[in-house]
Order: structure tokens, then sequence, then C-alpha cells
């Protein structure tokens, strides 16, 4: 299947270009006076904390981020290569709240949520990676290696988490090598994908240079994040903000490369749009796909796995809104080639996220996954045998082979929760919700889904280093 | 130009957003010999106070409101001299001070709440971003405002809100000013939790809250 685009490729060197004028003119403050060193070194320009990037130094650091790499589950019927043409989903980052499953109600995410919804995520068929909502039980100092470390223990996929600072890296990365053996096998194997937020416009804080020095010094996984919003802290056209965040990422992405060459890095954009009434950032509207489609395109340009939103919706409830925006957001982003599609489980703005949301997801990608297997061809396909044989014969198609065969390699695909029985028997069992069918199979597996656990001896490693963290970074 | 005419531009002027047109026709309005307070209060207040009105019908958008207050910012720097020299102050409802809490560098919904203040005819001390506990202190102090505003975006620097209302509190100036706090992770549960007099989860809704304390209407 095409990938689906809304730019030419003369409009990508387009963008290109004026990014390289950013990043030459306007440059990037960068609040670390390590980091600014290293750059200048390599060749960047300095006027006071801002950096600009020739671009041939922009050139060379694209050439040397790999076009492809995996992320690891804890074995490997879990990995997810991020090649052309592969497409995986993860849940979504950060949300201070989750709507709590027993009683409805929105509340402050806590850890035991973090562990819920990964263990829903090891469990559901089309969510491919774990990221965490942010608790609120726990030192804020450790909140990171604290979420990893539950995320770790439960699944064996992939985890994605979004940091703050380098000590926040090292602790996490610590945790996982304890789980993989040590950081060797770690590097070998990443099960842990490190995020770091520029912040819109055009600045990395001294935080922020320190976690992205450390994940790429580790060299694992390394998404470069920015979330410009349109309007506010990105230009109000939307090819002004493409090109704002391109450079982010782009100086991002230099900076890892001179830190340790061939660093993997993931082009990971979250541009938002806001509302001109009331301030709030957007996820659900239909810029949000457009450039999700757009900064697909990007990525594939410059030849790096790309990361995009791709389950945006502004709904509190779980209604109609929520339905026809996420839709309509996750299609075209699975559509553009983008390696992750991002956000899923988010509802309000990604301010909140639930263990409903997450099922709903998992059921809209199978219809998305079914879709992007696009209309297999050939001869047995075309089925004019079956057509002469069914015509010549019984008048239908029910009891032909071919027919058995096509259904059974899910030619036509079957939900799991979307409620298609009569109208009768849907009355009788009192008119059923999605959300109500979401609910019940967030309580199946909630209630039977098992996770593999971790040796006695990892997982006394594992607090080992928390107390460690917590000693070390703790202020209390 | 007469005097009325003059007021009028500049209303028209702050209305439309355009800064440097405002600041040539304050030095005009001086020149012209209009007291500083009625070119105040007849000019650029009348003007901000229509654009907020604009706003509330829906016609205005926040960038107009950001620009309405820059435009009356501008004229009210050009006479702040001769206002102070005099002995005059500008009528506003009360002085807030506002800021983006020590760890977190997030400006953008600070920003729009200090601009719809500014509209809605408070003025307005903004401290930026990544502000130090002391400073919100220091400043509330000097200012005597009636108002602080604390904005945290980031969920590990929410924590900040609290230790500013604990340091307000060991400064013996809780009781004078009243602590609204903003940010996505925020709640009115979070802002009872640590003692704040309230929250808003807007910053129309801020400037709603800051009324209805400071006995707006």
């Amino acid at each position: 299947m095409k990938f689906f685009e809304v730019l030419n490729p003369e409009d990508l060197d387009g963008i290109h270009a004026a990014t390289m004028e950013v990043l030459g003119r306007t440059g990037m403050l960068i609040q670390d006076a390590g980091a600014r060193e290293r750059l200048e070194a390599a060749g960047c320009g300095l006027r006071g904390e801002r950096i600009t990037f020739p671009a041939d130094l922009v050139a060379r650091a694209i050439e040397s981020s790999p076009a492809e790499f995996s992320l690891c589950g804890r074995k490997p019927e879990h990995d997810c290569p991020l090649v052309p043409g592969r497409f995986y989903t993860v849940s979504t980052t950060g949300s201070p709240f989750v709507i709590d499953h027993e009683t409805g109600e929105r509340r402050h995410a806590l850890v035991k949520d973090v562990a819920d919804l990964t263990r829903l995520v090891d469990a559901l068929p089309n969510t491919h990676m774990a990221s965490p909502a942010t608790p609120k039980d726990v030192e804020p100092e450790i909140v990171t290696p604290v979420r990893v470390a539950t995320m770790l223990r439960n699944t064996t996929k992939p985890v994605r988490v979004a940091v703050e600072s380098g000590d926040e890296v090292r602790y996490s990365l610590k945790v996982a090598a304890a789980v993989h053996g040590d950081m060797e096998a770690l590097r070998a194997r990443p099960q842990v994908q490190i995020s770091v937020s520029p912040l819109s416009p055009l600045t990395l804080s001294g935080d922020s240079t320190r976690a992205l020095v450390e994940a790429a010094s580790a060299g694992v996984p390394l998404g470069v994040i920015p979330a410009p919003i349109v309007g506010a802290t990105g230009p109000m056209s939307l090819a002004g903000s493409l090109v704002q965040q391109n450079a982010e990422i782009l100086a991002g992405l230099v900076l890892a490369q001179v830190v340790n060459p061939g660093a993997p890095v993931i082009y990971e954009p979250r541009l938002t749009v806001m509302d001109m009434r009331t301030g709030q950032s957007i996820w659900g509207n239909p810029e949000i796909a457009l450039t999700a489609v757009a900064s697909a395109q990007m990525a594939r340009y410059y030849k790096i796995p790309g990361s995009v939103t791709a389950f945006g919706s502004s709904a509190r409830a779980m209604d109609d809104q929520n339905g026809f925006e996420r839709a309509l957001t996750l299609l075209p982003a699975a559509q553009s080639g983008a390696n992750v599609l991002a956000s899923l489980g988010a509802g309000d703005n990604v301010i909140h996220t639930s263990a409903e949301l997450i099922v709903l997801d998992d059921e809209i990608m199978a219809w998305v996954t079914r879709f992007m297997r696009g209309i297999g061809v050939g001869e047995e396909a075309f089925g004019v045998a079956a057509i002469h044989e069914a015509v010549m014969g019984e008048g239908s198609f029910l009891a032909l082979d071919h027919t058995r065969k096509y259904m059974r390699a899910g030619e036509v695909w079957s939900p799991r929760l979307s409620d298609r029985r009569n109208y009768s028997d849907w009355d009788r069992d009192g008119r059923p919700t999605m959300q109500q069918h979401a609910r019940a199979r967030v309580t199946e597996v909630l209630a039977t889904h098992v996770v593999e656990p971790l040796t006695d001896d990892i997982e006394r490693e594992i607090d080992e280093v928390i107390a460690e963290a917590r000693a070390d970074l703790s202020a209390v | 130009m007469d005097s009325e005419a003059l007021l009028a531009e500049i209303r028209a002027a702050v209305l439309d957003g355009e800064p440097s047109l405002v600041k040539s026709l304050t030095e005009k309005a001086l020149e012209a010999g209009l007291p500083a307070l009625t070119i105040v209060s007849e000019g650029l207040t009348e003007g901000i106070r229509r654009v907020g009105e604009e706003f509330q019908k829906g016609a205005y958008f926040l960038p107009d409101l950001v620009r309405g207050a820059q435009s009356m910012e501008i004229g009210l720097e050009v006479l702040q001299p001769l206002l102070a020299g005099a002995g005059e102050e500008r009528h506003t409802h009360a002085r807030v001070v506002l800021g983006t809490v020590h760890g977190d560098l997030h400006s953008i919904g600070k920003n729009i709440v200090a601009a719809m203040l500014k509209a809605s005819g408070f003025a307005v001390d903004d401290l930026g971003v990544n502000v130090p506990v002391e400073v919100f202190v220091d400043k509330v102090r000097e200012t005597e405002a009636g108002f602080l505003g604390l904005s945290a975006l980031l969920t590990t620097t929410v924590h900040q809100q609290e230790a500013v209302i604990k340091a307000l509190e060991a400064a013996g100036l809780r009781s004078k000013v009243k602590v609204l706090l903003g940010g996505a992770p925020i709640d009115q549960d979070w802002a009872d939790r640590v003692g704040a007099d309230g929250f808003a989860p807007d910053a129309a809704r801020a400037v709603e809250v800051a009324r209805e304390l400071a006995g707006v209407r």
C-alpha cells in the first residue's frame, strides 16, 4: 500500500531549506555549558547561549543517525523493528490524571495505575509498547525510575518514558540494565526508549539537554519530542510550525550524534493547535492529522524512524466526539508511514488516560491494521473459478473452499468490542454502549492476565536501584 | 485635533491592538496638554475594556487580547513617570504577582493569564518562568499584591506551588495575599490540599476567579 502524503517532494525540500535558515540564523537556546562547548567544537556557532548550526554539520548528523533499529521486548517475540512500512502503537505518556476504572471518576494517577495500565498493554494484541501516566504518590525526583521499574515489572513489551533530567535517565537505565543483566545487554536489546522534549520555541533547558546527552551516550533509542502549540509556541501557519519543530528535532539529533555518532534517534514531534478562546492545547483537530502525516514524511525524508500523534481527542467522555476525533486522527497517521503511532489511550488532550480508552484504541487499531493490509490480488483472489463454481452450483458462496480459506486468513475483519447483534438481543441486555463493552473487557483482562514475572534477584536489584535513586535525588 | 477625538483614536488603537500607534497617539495627547490620568482612564483603560468586551462576545480571540494588552501597556509606559510624579495612580481592581514555579520553563499559559488579567483591569507583575520560592515571596512583600498566581505544567514541579504557600506562611504574608494555582496537572483537589485560595483550569476562568475573590461586580 502506498503511503498517504500531504506534502509534495518540493515542499519537503522547502521545509528543510527553511529549517536550515532557522538553525543557521535564529539557532537554539541550549542551557547547558558542557553541551554548548561540545557543539561549538563540532563546528556550531555560539551567540550567548544560542547555538547556530551549519548545514554541513546537520547533514553529517542526519547521515550518521541510523535509518533502522529495534525497540526490543524482554523476549524477541515483542520486538518492534522500526523499518519502512512497519508500524506500532504506544500508549500515551505523562497524563497526570486517570479515569478510575471502578468509579468512572477522574483522579490523580497513582503507581498502581501505571502497573494496571501497563499490564493491560501487555495483554492487548494491537498495542505494542507501553508508556506511563505520571503518578502522584511518589516523590517527583524519582517518579521516572519508579515508572520505568513499574512498567518493566508489568510487561515484556518495549517501554517508553519522557524524561525531564539527566538523573532520571541514569537511574531509569540502571533499572532497565538490572532487568537485562547489564548496560551492554540493554544496549544490545533496548527495552527502554527515552524521550526528551525541547521547549518550543527553540529551547533545550539545562535538564533536558543533560537528559538528551545521557540517553545518547548510553546508546538507547532516543526520541526528540518537541510540542509546539500552533500560534502560541510555534508559528500560526502549519508549515511554519513544521519548520520550527523540525529545527528543534534536528538540533537534538545533532547533539546526540556529536555525543555518540550512530546513536539511534526517533523523529517524534507532538505538534498541537491552540483553542484561541481558552488557550487549551488541542490534540483532536484536522491539523493534528495533517501535521502528523507531514511529520512522517519529514522523518522519511531524513531516513530516520518517525513517531507521530495518532489517537488525539479533546473529549472527556467516551462519546461520539471521542470516537470520531480519534478515528479521524488515527487512520491518516497510520497511512503516513510513521513507524510509531502514539498517544494510544489518551483523552482530554492527553490530560487523562484510562483503561477503557486503551482497550477502545486497541480495537480501533485492529480495524486500522486490517485496513492497512489492503486488498490482496492474484488469480485466486480475483475469484474467477469461485464465481463460476458458485453460480453454476448452489448459487451462493457460503459452502465454497475458497470462502473458508479466505475467511480463516482474515480477509474480513471481526471486531472484539463492537456490538453487532440483532436489536432485540441488544435491547434485552440493557442496551450496552461501547464504553460498557470496553469496561467489561478491562475487568476481564485485569482479572486474568498474568505477566511473566521477573526473577527474585532482579526484583531485589530493582528495589536497590530505586532506593539508591531515592537517597541520591529525593529532597526529603 | 481636539482632545475627545484624540482619546477616541487611542481607544480605537488599543481596540485594534496597534502598540506603535498607541505610543505615538499617547505622546501626541500629552503634547496637546491632556492630563496623564485622563489619557489612562478615558483612552487606554476604556480601550482595553472594549477589547475584553469583544472577547466576551466571541468576536475577539486570544491573539487580539494579547495585542490589546500590549498596546495598553506601551501607552502606560509613556505615562507612568508622569503619574508617579504627580502622585497619581491608575485605578485597577487589584495587583497580581504572577510566575511559573521553579524548575518549570513553560510560559505560555501564564502569559495568556497575564494578558487576560490586564485586559480585565488588574495590574500584573509577571516574574517570568523558573521563579524561585523566595522571589515570589519578596515580590508579594514589596508590591503588597492582593493576588499571587502560580503556574506549573510539569507534574514534577507542582510541589513548588506548595513550597511557595508554606514560605508565605513563614514570612507572615499568607493572610494578605490570595493564592491562585494554574497548570494542566492542577485541579481543585490539589488546590485544597496545598491550601490555595483558588484554582483555574483555563485563563478565562482565572479572571473570573480573580474577579470573584477581588469582589469585582
